[in-house]
């Protein structure tokens, strides 16, 4: 009995020894491999600061009307954020490849959902930062015109449009990320008839006055208009 | 060159039978039937008045009109002066764009009739606006004189005016013009040109025809040109300045983007000219100057202070990518200010228009967006200046307007160092 006892223990701690040394293998990769990842990712980072930098990327963007986005980055710079996120991808991207090293099978379907998924993630990141641009664009043309037409609601106007190409990019970008689905279309849809019909109030109640003078024009001689406006040049 | 369409089609005939000429006069039109007659009556009546001696030639520069300006001209001109039509080319977008004054096309048109001016080796070019007010018989001789009897290189009108008229030349382009190339233009742009032959080829050799600068401005580009370019420029007075009553309310804010525009490029082009000029001296001035009426002109000042105080209160935001610190506090002190207190200060006014020609070279926003921004400053302005005059005499007037400018010389050394250290541009 002791000695099949023993032949079983035996056993056992044979079987435990062959499964951690075919565990520590896959182990010894897996750490070897996020070494190698902190390492690129930390070089790779330095070096998108330094390009970054020499680009002045944080002042082009500022330039060009992504001021909002220092907000949303560490210490302010959107270079520190890109560098970041980079540093971050290549550590991920390491622990990926450390695990499927780690046990192929169990880690090759998940690569290839989140590699299938890549293509949705960089379209709806484009489509992100084209609809910043163009919102803060529009908004900005909108401001300008509004207050030339001398609008009261001039910036009311602005934000107006503003949102609805946000809403419009947002409703987009979470389609493309296949995020929400029927909910965010609804949303999507209340949100901005909303902002539509928030737009045509300003526009009405704003440019009432401009309609009165209109309607004031109509009205008078050629003499009396001539009279009225200077001649700049 | 610009490649001509002729009408009629022996004009490439004609052009080689005329031969050379002393005296090109061209006048642009545009469906302009009701008011050409008067301007080539005036034109002819002009040449054969004033030179009768030497050899001239109209040149009438369509841009295809669809009235009958064309048959007009033709008839009216039948059995007198030598003449030569041509077809300039309308392009897109020129007749989507609402030029601040004149035809649309104008540039187009300009070049064309210099082009020919050019073939027949004139002495002088004259261009002339179709507007039968400012185009007289009068006209003709101030513009061609001084270049073909004193051999000036460019002739500039300079019309006798209501002191609350032409305030975008008043408060912007004839101190801008004068503190950056040193010449005392008083109208630094106008309907009409005297040209000489010279200039004519230097006009011609520029590739700046077509594009966005040359088109809305090229009255501006042509005179800052032959400025900067060390042409010898004077004015002649052209008498009083007439306006259609049908101009209608100006757009304020597309004339001056155009406007504005086509300074600051220029300012670009030619920065290492302005850099070295240092003060001013006036220009020569020929003809008589004529009275004008001191009739009260009807302003809506307070309107004027609104649309500043409203720019004030939504556009601070982009004002102040622009415009420093010291000057924004400055901006908002008059915004508060009472409509009877209301000024605005020389020096603030010129360091403003030099902060945004730097903001306009260093595009820290879109140049729509920034051009568009000016607006409610340039009508505050207005109103100061319209409130600091309006009870003034005319020795007043030009004693107040040389205030204005000798403000803007004093602010060129800040114009230039921050030109010179754009890195260091940081409001």
């Amino acid at each position: 009995m002791w000695e099949n006892a023993n032949e079983i223990l035996n056993q056992a701690v044979v079987r435990m020894i062959r499964g951690v040394a075919e565990f520590l293998p896959g182990v010894i990769a897996l750490v070897v491999i996020m070494v190698l990842s902190v390492l690129i990712a930390w070089v790779l980072r330095a070096m998108l600061r330094r390009s970054l930098r020499g680009f002045q990327l944080d002042q082009r963007l500022e330039q060009w009307g992504f001021a909002g986005l220092a907000d949303w980055s560490p210490a302010r710079s959107p270079t520190l954020l890109i560098a970041s996120v980079a540093y971050w991808a290549i550590i991920l991207l390491g622990l990926l490849v450390g695990l499927s090293a780690l046990d192929a099978n169990l880690t090759s379907v998940l690569v290839m959902r989140l590699f299938a998924y890549v293509p949705n993630v960089f379209a709806a990141f484009i489509i992100l930062f084209v609809g910043v641009f163009i919102a803060r664009f529009l908004a900005r043309g909108v401001l300008i015109s509004a207050v030339n037409m001398q609008i009261h609601s001039a910036r009311l106007l602005s934000l107006g449009v503003k949102w609805l190409v946000m809403v419009l990019t947002g409703a987009m970008t979470l389609e493309h990320l296949g995020i929400g689905g029927q909910i965010v279309r609804l949303a999507f849809g209340i949100l901005f008839g909303g902002i539509v019909l928030a737009l045509s109030l300003a526009v009405g109640l704003g440019s009432k006055e401009m309609v009165t003078r209109s309607l004031r024009q109509m009205g008078k001689t050629e003499e009396d208009e001539a009279n009225e406006y200077l001649h700049h040049l | 060159m610009p490649e001509l369409e002729v009408l009629p089609q022996n004009t490439q005939q004609e052009l080689e039978k005329l031969g050379t000429v002393d005296i090109a006069l061209g006048v642009p039109t545009f469906n302009n039937a009701e008011a050409i007659v008067p301007v080539i009556e005036s034109a002819q009546a002009g040449l054969k008045e004033f030179f009768p001696a030497l050899r001239t030639v109209l040149i009438h520069a369509d841009g295809g009109s669809r009235d009958d300006t064309v048959q007009r001209v033709l008839e009216v001109a039948r059995d007198s002066t030598r003449l030569l039509q041509v077809t300039f080319p309308m392009f897109p977008v020129d007749r989507l764009t609402t030029p601040y004054r004149g035809i649309p096309g104008r540039a187009s048109a300009y070049r064309s009739i210099l082009t020919l001016a050019q073939k027949m080796q004139a002495r002088a070019a004259v261009l002339l606006d179709v507007d039968p007010a400012n185009a007289t018989t009068h006209s003709i001789e101030a513009l061609a004189r001084p270049v073909t009897e004193r051999e000036f290189d460019l002739v500039v009108p300079y019309y006798t005016r209501h002191k609350f008229d032409g305030a975008l030349i008043t408060g912007v382009l004839y101190p801008m013009m004068r503190s950056l190339f040193g010449k005392r233009l008083r109208q630094p742009i106008g309907e009409a040109f005297g040209i000489s032959a010279r200039l004519v080829n230097e006009y011609l050799a520029n590739d700046v025809w077509n594009t966005d600068v040359s088109r809305p401005a090229i009255d501006l580009w042509m005179t800052s040109l032959a400025v900067s370019s060390g042409f010898r420029v004077c004015q002649s007075f052209l008498g009083a300045k007439a306006h259609h009553t049908r101009d209608g309310a100006p757009d304020v804010s597309a004339m001056l983007s155009q406007v504005l525009g086509s300074l600051f490029t220029e300012m670009e082009r030619s920065a290492p000219v302005w850099q070295r000029t240092r003060g001013s001296e006036p220009v020569p001035t020929f003809g008589p100057p004529s009275s004008v009426s001191v009739d009260p002109v009807p302003v809506n000042v307070k309107r004027i202070i609104e649309s500043f105080r409203l720019g004030s209160q939504d556009l601070n935001e982009i004002w102040g990518r622009v415009l420093p610190p010291a000057t924004l506090l400055e901006l908002k002190k008059l915004a508060r200010i009472s409509d009877d207190r209301f000024r605005l200060d020389d020096d603030v006014w010129a360091r403003i228009l030099y902060d945004f020609s730097l903001a306009y070279r260093i595009r820290v926003i879109g140049r729509d967006h920034l051009l568009g921004a000016m607006t409610p400053l340039y009508l505050g302005w207005v109103a100061s200046f319209i409130l600091q005059v309006q009870d003034a005499g005319p020795q007043e007037f030009e004693t107040r307007l040389e205030t204005l400018c000798l403000a803007f010389e004093r602010q060129k050394p800040y114009l230039i160092s921050r030109w010179r250290w754009p890195d260091r541009f940081n409001p």
